[in-house]
């Protein structure tokens, strides 16, 4: 069953075309790679889909509703979550409010007991729920990222967009980090994921998008498409040493 | 509970203490209780989103000059009902057209709105009415007047008491650290912005309303004084505008500082006024209660 | 005609002025809210010099616009510097600068209400008429507006000509990227505060050559700045210019046609019409 639609989405900016006509379909479950040189378009894509921009052209239906051109916040509460390709915390908040506030604000909106259930358990699935009152802005760059992922997890989606959620992070993190998402794909839960490291897509994603200048040049199973030409050619030889 | 038990023996306290004071002192009380409710309804808004709303006189003036055209016409609660709505509308206005946009386009707007109202008044007194200045006669004394600023005192406090711990505060707080993050996880921007701004600003302007006939005479020039915009921000600032008893706790004391400074040095009030501003900016970013509380935990983190 | 002709000497005025502060927030990323306040300050200060000591408004503005931009430095780095350093270049720096130049306004105010008193002020200089396109303007008003001419462009000429103007520009646009290239930004946004000043102060003196003023209306000239800059497009030169000619325009035709005492409800009706269809400014760019 296809969760969304994405057709002839474009965005340019000026005479800048950073996404160039992209059409693709995720299916319900399925966990999606967006891959790609630095610049090709992909967290404008993110963008596009979570309503930051708004698109030049295209539709985009998520559960055959459309969404085009909606305000974020609408998305949002449709049942699209993302991090942030630079992680974006409360930082004068705590923990607990930090995964409070999509919650009580997204497509559940919950308050009272429930919300509070719902964000310790949120903060649990990314090993910070011994935390719970600390103030995010005192947190360390890995764990502010594990409290982006929790806040994103609070919102219950049905669609989650992660932006190079796994770059920064050493060995061992990106071990635990992987395991994280793997865990939650089990919970039936939508992923796109923009990353840059290939050990994690090759564990991750079965199906992997790839974008070059704006256009979409590659969507398939992610061994072939690492192993196409153009694909190579793109990251110029880039792809193995990553 | 017993917090709440404290408030309620406090506002019982402070309500009966009109029989005991001097006219002066009653005035003071006024003035104190008056400065109370406009910085937490400032912060009430202005607090946790950092808009920085810079208009409060021209709500506060708003609600005197209303009273001053009605006063002979209405009874005196529909007159303040009036008020209200006119703040209300106002604030929908000013809401409305700035606050959908990035936060400095609402300072701005903000900031001019006093003047821009003094200036419409008066040129529809002068050249429509054709009378600048107009007397308010009412029967409401000043321990009337004392009874019905400290309800709205109370009021204020306990809507935000209550907003903080409901959805509304939670949405506000998020707005104020990050907006992207904010419409990302469902928060409707504009509305929550426009809902607490409006709430703000029609009680600054009952504020207004119900301090009026202290006046008995009132002219554009006179109830649209930006100093009342300047101090309400200043006391807020100093005792936390993010914290529930801050605007409170900045107020009482700056209140009756300027009361002593104003009649001490009448000409360089101004001056002081100015400077102390600058210092609170400089050395309470967050408030004094804040300050204190970071105070404290570093005398318990040496100790521990 | 009239009205048009004065409308252009205002708007030569306004543009000047609006120049100033675009170039405090669009370069020094300080949102100066006591901009007016430093415009009426040379104002009083050319009345002062023209009264007492006799000195003539065109050498009193080599001596005032120079001075409005040591003031204008000073303030840049006993107050604003340190806000921009707690900032560390975060969104903070808007709110804290916002609060510190409101307060700024009430000391410099407070002063001229000290100093010169809350009348209403103006000069008798030069204020016989001579006839341009046929309407009687009086040299007063030639005069301040050459002077805004010859300023302005001057600056705009060096912001998009020189090497100066260049390093200004990049500082505009990427205040985080410009070190990278050896561009001190500290020093770059001190001169940009300075020189807003400067801009302020001759806007003041031109101000006074040709309008009655009191100490109390450094808000509507700061005002007037805020919504020519937003019009013509935040960092805009050209835009802020044109703009600024344009509300010189609408304000004076307003005064004229319909009532003085409207003129800054005709700023207002401007700025509404922009923040509801253009808010990125009638000659920005949408984003």
């Amino acid at each position: 069953m296809t969760m969304l639609h994405v057709t002839r989405a474009r965005k340019s900016f000026g005479g800048l075309v950073a996404v160039n006509d992209v059409s693709f379909d995720v299916a319900g479950g399925e966990i999606l790679g967006l891959l790609g040189p630095n610049g090709s378009g992909k967290t404008t894509l993110l963008n596009l889909i979570s309503g930051a921009l708004a698109p030049t052209a295209g539709r985009f239906v998520l559960n055959g509703q459309d969404m085009t051109g909606q305000r974020a916040d609408i998305i949002a509460r449709q049942g699209i979550a993302r991090t942030f390709q630079l992680v974006r915390i409360l930082p004068s908040l705590t923990l607990l409010e930090n995964v409070m506030v999509p919650a009580a604000f997204g497509p559940a909106r919950l308050w009272g007991e429930a919300v509070v259930s719902v964000a310790r358990e949120a903060l649990e699935q990314v090993g910070l729920s011994d935390r719970l009152s600390a103030t995010a802005g005192d947190l360390t760059y890995l764990d502010q990222k594990r409290l982006e992922l929790a806040r994103a997890l609070a919102a219950r989606p049905r669609l989650l967009l992660l932006d190079e959620w796994l770059a920064g992070l050493n060995p061992t993190e990106l071990r635990d980090g992987i395991a994280l998402i793997q865990s939650l794909s089990t919970t039936g839960i939508t992923i796109i994921m923009v990353e840059h490291i290939m050990e994690a897509v090759r564990a991750l994603c079965p199906r992997c998008l790839v974008m070059n200048s704006g256009t979409l040049i590659a969507d398939g199973p992610t061994q072939a498409v690492l192993s196409d030409r153009h694909v190579i050619a793109a990251y110029l030889g880039e792809v193995e040493h990553a | 509970m017993s917090r709440i038990a404290l408030a309620v023996v406090t506002v019982v306290l402070l309500a009966a203490i009109p029989g005991y004071l001097s006219d002066y002192s009653l005035g003071l009380m006024i003035g104190l209780v008056t400065y109370v409710t406009l910085a937490s309804a400032w912060a009430l808004f202005s607090g946790h989103t950092r808009y920085v709303s810079l208009a409060t006189v021209a709500f506060y003036g708003s609600g005197a000059y209303t009273v001053a055209v009605l006063n002979e016409s209405l009874p005196y609660p529909l007159v303040l009902l009036c008020a209200g709505l006119i703040g209300f509308l106002l604030a929908l206005i000013v809401g409305l057209s700035t606050l959908r946009l990035a936060g400095i386009y609402f300072v701005i707007f903000s900031f001019g709105l006093a003047e821009l109202i003094r200036q419409l008044i008066t040129w529809y007194e002068v050249n429509v009415t054709g009378t600048l200045g107009r007397y308010i006669f009412l029967d409401v004394t000043a321990r009337g007047i004392y009874w019905q600023m400290l309800a709205l005192a109370v009021f204020t406090i306990g809507l935000s008491a209550w907003i903080g711990r409901h959805r509304l505060g939670l949405a506000l707080k998020v707005i104020g650290d990050d907006e992207m993050v904010a419409a990302h996880s469902g928060i409707d921007l504009s509305r929550t912005k426009l809902i607490a701004f409006t709430l703000s600003s029609t009680i600054i302007t009952l504020a207004g309303a119900i301090a009026s006939p202290r006046w008995t005479y009132v002219e554009p020039s006179l109830v649209f004084n930006p100093t009342v915009s300047f101090l309400t921000v200043i006391m807020a600032l100093l005792g936390g505008a993010n914290r529930l008893w801050g605007p409170l706790m900045g107020a009482v004391p700056l209140f009756l500082l300027f009361e002593w400074l104003s009649v001490s040095f009448p000409d360089t009030y101004p001056v002081i006024l100015g400077l102390m501003f600058i210092a609170v900016v400089f050395l309470f970013p967050q408030g004094l209660l804040s300050s204190a509380e970071a105070f404290r935990n570093r005398l318990k983190g040496g100790t521990a | 005609m009239t009205t048009l002709i004065l409308g252009l000497v205002l708007g030569g005025t306004y543009a000047l002025l609006a120049l100033g502060l675009t170039i405090q927030y669009g370069i020094a990323r300080i949102m100066n809210l006591a901009y007016g306040e430093i415009t009426l300050a040379a104002a009083f200060v050319l009345v002062f010099l023209f009264q007492a000591a006799g000195i003539s408004p065109l050498a009193a503005i080599l001596l005032v616009g120079p001075l409005g931009y040591a003031i204008g430095w000073a303030l840049y780095a006993v107050m604003m510097r340190p806000l921009v350093a707690r900032s560390g270049g975060g969104s903070r720096l808007e709110v804290d600068s916002i609060l510190a130049t409101f307060g700024l306004l009430f000391v410099i105010q407070g002063l001229l209400l000290m100093v010169f008193g809350s009348n209403f002020t103006s000069i008798a200089y030069l204020d016989q008429g001579i006839s341009v396109f046929g309407v009687t303007v009086a040299l007063n008003r030639l005069l301040a507006f050459a002077v805004c001419v010859i300023a302005g462009g001057a600056l705009t000429l060096a912001i998009s000509r020189s090497r100066w103007g260049l390093v200004m520009r990049a500082v505009a646009l990427t205040p985080s990227s410009a070190p990278l290239v050896g561009i001190d930004v500290n020093r770059v946004a001190r001169q940009a505060f300075a020189l807003g000043s400067a801009l302020a102060a001759i806007g003041g003196t031109s101000v006074a050559m040709y309008q009655t003023f009191s100490a109390t209306d450094g808000v509507v000239f700061t005002m007037k700045a805020l919504v020519i800059v937003i019009m013509g497009g935040v960092g805009n030169v050209p835009g802020v210019l044109v703009a600024g000619f344009a509300l010189g325009l609408v304000e004076t035709f307003v005064a004229t046609m319909i009532d003085p005492g409207l003129t800054l409800a005709a700023t207002f009706a401007i700025f509404l019409g922009v923040l509801l269809w253009r808010p990125q400014g009638i000659f920005g760019r949408r984003a």
